[in-house]
């Protein structure tokens, strides 16, 4: 389906959240993830190919949000900013579940990263996790499996993961 | 739980919503300039065809004519000189896909070992394990070890057709031995695309994945990549 000027900023306005979050998963840092939700959008708005459907677009955001945080990492890995914790507008957590959570999410591999994000915060399956990210489920399955087995030395074992 | 704890704290992250508008006003900023580079372009081009036409319309006004009628059998041809301009001419040798592959890969290979210089520069200041160091590796280890990481692990993600890509940063006494340190990356049209870093002993018979956590380099025993 086509998309007019109209729908496209209902549809930008819709996956917003879902698109700055994955990316703010992928960079770690509120400054390159305005860079990436930026183009992403950018890029959405400019192209014109049709979409199957709603599915089809979200899918198509999380392939392109994921490609462009690839490309902020080819320039970080000599520039290192700030880590989250110490900047003044670093989350505030309620409980040290939360704070222990996040912060070892954050320190997982970028590729666990991702699919353990789409996961347990996306509710996707690992069907539509590899049909976004352009991998075998298998794939998808063995990412999730090791970025738990990581979570759980790092959580010591805390929690349980369905 | 991990669930809940996960979505509750992605939750305090909030999206910065200004930048919706942001987006369209960049997408509306960009499409006027656009418009105003056909406008440029096509103007030139105009302009040009205007200008010929001009010429060709008054050009015996612009150059007046002698007595004599123009005669094009006073247009001479020369005919050029083949042996002194053809041995002249340095043919270049025409690339193949394979070639440019290769020159490519190289080339990324390149700008990754730089890069990789630069961040274990950055974290072996603050590193807490034995990587107090980086011993340069020499451009024929270096080929040795991308002919290893080749043969291993082929030239191609077969399931998605990107070109893998390796950059070596250095080598460095970890725990028991040598170690390459690495980045295994996609090459995707003109971009890198990471995909893990490593390390890699120098014998060859061990390979982890290794993650940063703050400036520290943590090997991943468990993910073992072979």
């Amino acid at each position: 389906m086509s998309i007019s000027a109209e729908e496209k900023r209902k549809i930008v306005e819709k996956h917003f959240d879902m698109v700055y979050r994955l990316a703010f998963s992928q960079t770690r840092d509120k400054d390159h993830t305005d860079d990436v939700v930026q183009e992403v959008f950018l890029r959405f708005i400019k192209q014109e190919k049709a979409f199957e459907s709603d599915e089809h677009i979200k899918a198509w955001l999380i392939r392109v949000t994921v490609n462009c945080c690839h490309n902020v990492f080819s320039d970080l890995w000599h520039k290192r900013t700030a880590p989250l914790s110490e900047r003044e507008d670093a989350p505030v957590f309620d409980n040290v579940e939360e704070s222990d959570v996040f912060a070892a999410v954050q320190s997982l591999p970028e590729k666990y990263r991702t699919v353990i994000h789409l996961f347990y915060y996306e509710d996707m399956s690992v069907e539509s996790i590899s049909k976004a990210l352009e991998m075998k489920a298998s794939t998808v399955k063995s990412h999730l499996h090791r970025g738990r087995n990581l979570l759980r030395e790092k959580l010591e074992g805390e929690y349980d993961y369905v | 739980m991990f669930r809940k704890h996960y979505k509750n704290a992605y939750d305090k992250i909030e999206p910065n919503r200004e930048l919706i508008d942001k987006v369209f006003e960049k997408a509306e900023t960009k499409k006027g300039a656009n418009v105003y580079k056909f406008a440029a372009r096509y103007g030139m081009v105009a302009a040009v065809l205007a200008l010929v036409v001009i010429s060709v319309k008054f050009y015996p006004v612009i150059v007046p004519s002698t007595n004599e009628e123009p005669s094009f059998t006073n247009i001479y041809v020369t005919e050029l000189d083949e042996k002194k301009y053809t041995t002249d001419i340095e043919t270049t040798p025409t690339l193949t896909a394979d070639d440019l592959g290769a020159n490519a890969k190289a080339k990324g290979a390149e700008l990754q070992r730089n890069d990789a210089v630069a961040v274990t520069e950055f974290s072996s200041r603050k590193a807490t394990f034995a990587l107090e160091e980086f011993k340069a590796v020499s451009t024929a280890e270096e080929q040795i070890v991308y002919a290893f990481l080749t043969d291993k692990f082929g030239e191609k993600d077969e399931q998605l057709g990107h070109t893998f890509s390796f950059g070596i940063a250095g080598k460095t006494d970890f725990e028991s031995g040598n170690y390459y340190l690495g980045r295994w990356s996609w090459l995707v049209d003109d971009h890198f695309s990471l995909l893990c870093e490593f390390i890699l002993s120098e014998d060859m018979n061990r390979m982890y994945e290794v993650m940063y956590e703050g400036d520290k380099i943590v090997p991943l025993y468990e993910n073992p990549l072979f």
